[in-house]
């Protein structure tokens, strides 16, 4: 089966997992319908994220455009995120699934400005997201690799089930949520 | 080990596995909405996770 086939059956799936996603996100949250869009990684979403105003302490080490092209490039079974309120972009996200599909893991993760409308829901939509990815391609885990090293945002992710270190190496600086497919 | 490893890289069944990904998402709609509900610390913005600027 050739790359570009392959390719397409992972975005199949990586827009499935934006489009339910979203569902959910509306179905809890019904303010915001009509108002959210979750997407891909695109032209406007990349020209938008130049807009945003962050302090320097905030901002972070990486290109998205450089990253955006280097994971579509060399990782079909990613995960893409941009999450819109609007016209406003207010979050972008970027992972993979591991080389095994063991882990599907969140690399880069961004919230826009320190005020935006989905200030507050950018990590638990983007953790759906990857969860719901993993669980298309049959990972047990997911993880944010590199999290920030505050202390109240790292209560956050374990408060969101991000609470153990990465089972397959424990020195990596990584938070991992073990996928549990039998709940309610 | 190796061969489940090889294998799970290479094949997908784009059909199953969104009936995966929807199923879990049925099961899993209360954790979802819980974590929604989570208050989210004022420095929740800017850079969450990956490297820092240098």
């Amino acid at each position: 089966m050739n790359n570009q086939v392959i390719s397409n059956k992972y975005q199949k799936i990586r827009l499935a997992a934006l489009a339910q996603t979203q569902s959910d996100f509306e179905q809890f949250e019904p303010d915001f319908i009509d108002h959210i869009d979750l997407t891909e990684i695109n032209e406007y979403a990349l020209r938008s994220q130049d807009e945003w105003e962050i302090p320097v302490n905030r901002q972070i080490g990486w290109d998205w455009r450089q990253v955006r092209n280097q994971y579509r490039r060399d990782h079909m079974a990613r995960v893409e995120l941009a999450v819109w309120y609007d016209e406003e972009l207010c979050g972008l996200m970027i992972g993979k699934a591991s080389d095994g599909k063991l882990v599907v893991k969140i690399n880069y993760i961004q919230g826009g400005q320190a005020e935006n409308p989905l200030k507050g829901f950018i990590v638990p939509i983007a953790s759906h997201c990857a969860e719901l990815f993993a669980v298309a391609v049959e990972a047990d885990w997911i993880g944010i690799q590199d999290p920030i090293d505050d202390e109240d945002l790292l209560n956050y992710y374990r408060a969101l089930g991000f609470d153990e270190r990465d089972p397959f190496d424990p020195r990596n600086n990584a938070l991992f949520k073990r996928v549990v497919t039998d709940e309610d | 080990m190796l061969n489940v490893a090889t294998n799970k890289t290479n094949d997908v069944n784009v059909d199953k596995a969104i009936e995966r990904m929807q199923a879990h998402a049925s099961k899993s709609k209360s954790s979802f909405a819980k974590a929604l509900k989570v208050k989210a610390p004022s420095s929740a913005y800017g850079r969450l996770a990956g490297p820092a600027k240098a």
